[in-house]
Parts: C-alpha cells; sequence; structure tokens
C-alpha cells in the first residue's frame, strides 16, 4: 500500500464537487492508495519535473511523488 | 545601469515565465527561441523552452531544446525527465530508456526509480495524455507543489483507505 497525503487545495475543491464527482475523486484516490489499477499520466512542469496526473471519467487528480509519500495536489474536472 | 548577462537572463526568462502564465504560449515561445542564441549555453532556457514546446504539442522541437539543456547540464534530473517525456510521448521509447540509463549510470534519481517502479508493476497504467492540465491549472498546481514541505502547509494523511478524506469532505 502506497502512503498518501492530500493538500488541504486538494480538499478545498472536493469539497465544491458536487456528490457524485466527489465520491468519485475518492474512489479514484482509494484506488491509488492500493495500487490499483488508474489512468495515469505523466506531465512535466518547470516546478514539479514529475508531476503526475490521474484521470477518471469527468476529473483530473495532479499529484507528485515526494520521497515515499504521494501528495493529491489538486482536483480539477475534466 | 546595465544589467550583467546572468541578470539579463533571468529577466527573460521571467518574461517568459509571465507570458506563458497570461496564455501567451506562443509569445513566451518565440521569445526564448530567441533568446536561446544569445545565451546558447544556458540550461535552464532550454530546459523552458523544452517544457514550453511540449505544452503546445511539438513534440520534436521539445527533444531538441531538452537534449541542448541535458548536454549542458548532464547531472540535471529536470532536463533528462523532459527528455525522456518528450521522447517517450512521440512514440520514441527506446531513445527514451537510452536517456533514462545515461543519467541513472552516473546520478541517484527517485523519480526515475519510482517511474521503473510504476512501470514494472502490473497494477499501473500509463497512457499518454499530452497537454493534460490547463495553463491555469498547471500554474494552480506548481504553487501548491511549491508549497509542499513548507510552514503552512498541512496535508491530510491517508492510512488505509480514502473513508477519512469521504468523511472530511462530505456535507
Amino acid at each position: 500500500m502506497r502512503r498518501i497525503s492530500v493538500a488541504p487545495q486538494a480538499i478545498s475543491r472536493l469539497k465544491q464537487l458536487p456528490p457524485s464527482e466527489r465520491e468519485e475523486a475518492v474512489q479514484a484516490i482509494d484506488r491509488l492508495l492500493h495500487q490499483r489499477e488508474v489512468d495515469v499520466s505523466m506531465v512535466s512542469t518547470k516546478s514539479a519535473p514529475n508531476m503526475h496526473v490521474m484521470h477518471t471519467a469527468n476529473l483530473k487528480i495532479p499529484f507528485r511523488v515526494v520521497e515515499d509519500r504521494l501528495i493529491v495536489l489538486s482536483v480539477f474536472r475534466q | 545601469m546595465a544589467l550583467t548577462k546572468p541578470q539579463q537572463l533571468n529577466e527573460l526568462l521571467q518574461r517568459a515565465i509571465d507570458s506563458y502564465h497570461a496564455g501567451h504560449q506562443p509569445e513566451a515561445i518565440d521569445l526564448l527561441a530567441r533568446a536561446s542564441k544569445q545565451f546558447p549555453k544556458s540550461a535552464r532556457l532550454w530546459g523552458y523552452l523544452g517544457f514550453l514546446y511540449a505544452e503546445s504539442g511539438a513534440g520534436p522541437n521539445a527533444v531538441k531544446a531538452f537534449r541542448k539543456a541535458a548536454q549542458i547540464s548532464p547531472h540535471s534530473e529536470q532536463a533528462s525527465l523532459g527528455l525522456f517525456h518528450s521522447l517517450w510521448q512521440l512514440g520514441r521509447a527506446d531513445d527514451a530508456f537510452n536517456e533514462m540509463r545515461r543519467f541513472m549510470k552516473a546520478n541517484d534519481s527517485p523519480n526515475y526509480l519510482e517511474l521503473l517502479r510504476d512501470m514494472l508493476s502490473d497494477k499501473g497504467r500509463r497512457t499518454s495524455h499530452a497537454a493534460s492540465l490547463t495553463v491555469e491549472e498547471v500554474h494552480e498546481v506548481e504553487a501548491i507543489s511549491a508549497s509542499v514541505g513548507k510552514p503552512g502547509f498541512e496535508p491530510i494523511d491517508l492510512d488505509e483507505s480514502a473513508d477519512r478524506l469521504r468523511e472530511l469532505t462530505h456535507a
């Protein structure tokens, strides 16, 4: 099992989502936690060279690996 | 007072970043492409240019720019990862892995190790979504990313399930 932290900004974003999408995000993060199959792409940015974005039906969930921890940074709608 | 060369470079890079964040990606690319003639040995400049080319879907140009950055700064993980990802996006997996091998021969790289772990895992699947985040989203995520580990950044740690997250976010 992975170690996962969720940034406060991601929590705020989650709270703004409608309940069905909020649940979609929680379930996606749970899949990430248990290393089940997820749809992930990599995005290099200037300050986060190894950022990943998990894709669900309606959402994009960017995260970064920092040492042994995976940090969910935010949640965006597709 | 006239700016020194490093100051001129910093000023140019800042202008390009500002332009990019304002949504003027072609102008930012043009600025850096012209500046690369003035500062051909700046790995930072080539790295930024590579990033902007990759963001705009100009894969071959991204490869060229990141390759320049990696040649100038062979121990830069950021340059190497940029080159790896842009080669990968073009379907040049062999060349991408050659770059990974080159870098890992001489450097520790937790990011490449994580990448390999995921690739070798049959539980994970990676697909390509070029430019999957908008400029505004990249901007926001970079700001959050920069705050990780700093005072005031208090993430929620999940243990064995995401139930805690569900409790915290459900009304």
